[in-house]
């Protein structure tokens, strides 16, 4: 297989403003290898789907375009598409403003 | 359909270029447009609650239970959400005394500013229904029946 699904979990989850990956309601949404199988990435013959939970920061469009930065070295030039599944919400509603202010991309929780 | 939109004027749409990209396409879940309204409804002063009655019995019944978590941020909130643009519609319970044309334009206002912001997608309309008046003391605040052994 060309595009390893592990290479691309990790490296999507290594952007701060990612919160986790999202396998779908049922799990379905996954890369499904024997024995096991990697939640939130499908990898198809000209696309790469990534699923993620986002955690509450500014902007989700730049936050999809770091995840793409993030993977491009380890999906082989395919197109990547990113579904924002689920966004984290702040505990206290007050919370949101403060995120909100932060520059793009420092949209990480402290 | 397009008159609701004249509240925002002051707000840049963002357009839904940033979404799709010639590298791939970013899609936005309904979920995540509805935990956002729900959040920035919320934010607004003189918003008591959300939900319409039936979803408010629910969520009260709901928030008794151990390990719910509190009220879901997105109760009284439904949203369509597109390729590049989404419709909001809210259900909200003001407090007595606001102004409503005033608070829904504040809701109003800060739903499409934190949508368009935060996801990228160019908020079409902000559809309010204010289903109650909050009066105060009736609920909620319930005062625990004191102990009757010592």
């Amino acid at each position: 297989m060309p595009v390893d699904p592990d290479a691309v979990s990790a490296a999507a989850l290594s952007c701060p403003e990612v919160a986790g990956l999202s396998g779908g309601l049922v799990g379905e949404v996954a890369t499904y290898l024997p024995g096991r199988s990697v939640a939130g990435v499908r990898i198809t013959d000209d696309e790469v789907e990534i699923h993620i939970v986002a955690r509450w920061c500014a902007n989700l469009p730049e936050v999809a375009d770091a995840v793409r930065r993030a993977v491009k070295p380890v999906t082989g030039g395919l197109r990547v598409s990113v579904y924002v599944e689920d966004i984290e919400v702040p505990d206290e509603p007050g919370q949101s403003d403060v995120l909100a202010e932060q520059g793009a991309g420092s949209g990480a929780r402290p | 359909m397009s008159q609701q939109r004249s509240a925002s004027a002051d707000v840049q749409p963002a357009g839904g270029s940033a979404l799709v990209t010639e590298q791939g396409r970013t899609s936005i879940a309904d979920s995540v447009v509805l935990k956002i309204a729900g959040v920035a409804s919320r934010e607004v002063n003189g918003v008591h609650a959300m939900g319409s009655g039936g979803a408010r019995a629910f969520g009260a019944i709901r928030d008794k239970m151990p390990g719910s978590g509190g009220q879901s941020p997105s109760q009284g909130v439904t949203v369509e959400v597109g390729e590049r643009q989404a419709a909001i519609d809210i259900d909200l319970v003001v407090e007595y005394g606001v102004s409503i044309p005033d608070v829904s334009q504040a809701v109003r206002r800060n739903v499409i500013q934190r949508v368009e912001r935060m996801t990228g997608l160019e908020v079409t309309e902000v559809n309010l229904s204010v289903d109650d008046v909050y009066l105060g003391g009736d609920d909620e605040e319930e005062e625990p029946e004191p102990a009757r052994v010592q």
